[in-house]
């Protein structure tokens, strides 16, 4: 009986510290940061429509491009076809 | 009841601003487009030259200094990027983005559409032919 008080003593605190740490251990926590892309997004949204813009608006050079690499053909320089 | 009757005027009144405003960027679009026009031969003739090029800015550039002493040519590169320098102004407050991002983003559609033999200014500051 006289042996068993130091031993309840120790124990019991003993006891609790281990399973405090145990418990400790065992949870981590998973620290997820916050992902934005909003920034991404709305610079590509910008370039987008910027492009569609551009295009639109220098539609226009396609036809004349066409234009400049083949001239129309001037009927007097034609050469004369005999039948 | 005066307050309603001021309240409506002044909501009428901006209204006819912005829709006045918004005309007046796609008149002066359409001027700016017919101007790009009248130009287009000559800038592609000077290109097949190899008297100007494209650069990164989004303008165009003689590429040896002493071909801007060719009035044809300086004539054509100041009216050009002049205009060029109007149309990103526009463009950018309708898209509500900086000028600077439009220039860019022309330079990079200009250079993707540089026919074969045409010199492009790279980022270096020299001249590349396509």
């Amino acid at each position: 009986m006289i042996n068993c008080i130091p031993f309840r003593c120790t124990t019991i605190p003993a006891l609790c510290t281990l399973l405090g740490l145990l418990a400790t251990s065992c949870g981590h926590t998973v620290d997820v940061k916050p992902i934005r892309v909003e920034p991404i997004h709305v610079t590509m949204d910008v370039n987008i429509r910027v492009d569609k813009e551009l295009d639109q608006f220098f539609a226009f050079e396609e036809e004349l491009q066409s234009e400049v690499e083949e001239p129309a053909v001037d009927e007097a320089a034609k050469p004369e076809t005999s039948s | 009841m005066i307050h309603t009757i001021r309240l409506i005027t002044v909501c009428v009144g901006m209204i006819v601003m912005l829709g006045s405003l918004s005309l007046a960027s796609a008149a002066s679009l359409e001027g700016l487009k017919g101007n790009f026009k009248k130009r287009f031969s000559t800038v592609v003739a000077l290109k097949k030259d190899g008297k100007i090029g494209e650069t990164k800015a989004g303008a165009l550039e003689a590429v040896k200094p002493e071909y801007m002493k060719d009035n044809r040519v300086r004539s054509i590169v100041n009216t050009e990027n002049a205009d060029r320098r109007k149309l990103y102004a526009l463009l950018a407050k309708q898209k509500k983005t900086t000028p600077q991002v439009v220039a860019q983003r022309n330079a990079r559609r200009n250079f993707s559409k540089a026919a074969k033999g045409e010199y492009l200014k790279q980022g270096d500051g020299n001249w590349k032919r396509k």
